[in-house]
């Protein structure tokens, strides 16, 4: 056997000895890392991984919603009435109100009469 | 969820569940990662210590990329090596006079057995003569006669050309030989001899 090859020999002799035998870390050590871990893990996204489901239904209601009553114009559609409506019961325009103040007068019984139904008016009329 | 449930599941889909809050997820890293960062940190830095706050540090960036982290594009230990070799890097150079005299001495485990303490006799022969290579070279000697790897992972482990790797591993071994020639007799060669 040549020098060269007993000197690769015996090379192999201590890479196996550290093969065999690696560098094992401490116990205290692997208590540290963990430690470090549990302290940076992310807990917001373990909350919100509780959440989805119900924001999941949430979202598919309104999807669903969208769909039915023809997508996003028509939910500005309805925006726009209800704030218009909101307008006109807080702060009804002059035109609206005078006319109704003219033939009620200010006694409220005049409401009732204003809109009572015609003499010998009875429901049971549309009854077959 | 126990530990053995995890086993079978890959390292980067291990650090989603751990972005996710997942604890069985967080102790299945560290019992699957830390070893392999402490590993590899005592064999380019030869002090268990050393070794110990550069894996640490290692593992604190692995719980910090873990919510970035992104699937297949790269290997996580893969990764965790470069930053545990850059670690490594940066305290040779600042304690670049590291004299055989701070390598740990061997911790041997049952002193009673002849074999274990031969073992270790060579194994920490080894390293000590490891401390007095290169960096690079440890680096290169270590992943290809130690870790096993081949040639082609360690030049991407270690971002140099395949050629790069053979020179290093043989001009490494070459010094490797001359620091270990004379202390043969001490380890039981003789006792090996056929």
């Amino acid at each position: 056997m040549s020098k060269r090859m007993r000197d690769t020999d015996d090379l192999g002799v201590f890479f196996e000895a550290a093969k065999s035998s690696p560098p094992a870390p401490s116990s205290d050590f692997m208590a540290r890392v963990l430690s470090d871990a549990e302290a940076m893990q992310p807990e917001a996204l373990g909350v919100m991984q509780s959440m989805p489901p119900q924001q999941s239904s949430l979202k598919e209601f309104f999807g669903a919603l969208s769909d039915a009553i023809g997508g996003w114009r028509a939910f500005a559609g309805l925006a726009t009435a209800a704030v218009t409506g909101l307008w006109i019961g807080i702060s009804p325009p002059a035109g609206l109100i005078e006319p109704f103040g003219s033939v009620l007068g200010t006694d409220t019984s005049a409401l009732s009469d204003a809109f009572e139904y015609g003499e010998g008016f009875d429901f049971t009329m549309f009854e077959g | 969820m126990a530990l053995d449930d995890l086993s079978d599941v890959s390292d980067d889909t291990l650090l989603q569940l751990y972005a996710n809050g997942d604890q069985s997820a967080a102790r299945s890293l560290t019992l699957r990662l830390a070893p392999l960062a402490y590993n590899k940190a005592y064999r380019m830095l030869g002090v268990q210590a050393d070794a110990e706050d550069v894996a640490q540090d290692a593992m604190m960036r692995v719980w910090k990329i873990a919510p970035d982290w992104r699937m297949g594009e790269a290997k996580v230990t893969t990764w965790l090596y470069r930053v545990v070799a850059n670690l490594c890097t940066d305290r040779l150079r600042k304690t670049r006079a590291t004299s055989l005299d701070a390598i740990d001495e061997p911790m041997d485990p049952s002193p009673s057995a002849a074999d274990d303490m031969q073992t270790n006799a060579r194994n920490d022969a080894l390293q000590a003569a490891l401390m007095d290579l290169p960096a690079r070279q440890r680096e290169a000697v270590v992943l290809r006669h130690i870790e096993e790897l081949p040639n082609p992972q360690i030049a991407e482990r270690m971002e140099i050309s395949v050629e790069a790797v053979e020179s290093l591993t043989s001009r490494g071994k070459r010094a490797l030989t001359q620091l270990l020639k004379g202390r043969k007799s001490a380890l039981g060669f003789e006792g090996d001899a056929p």
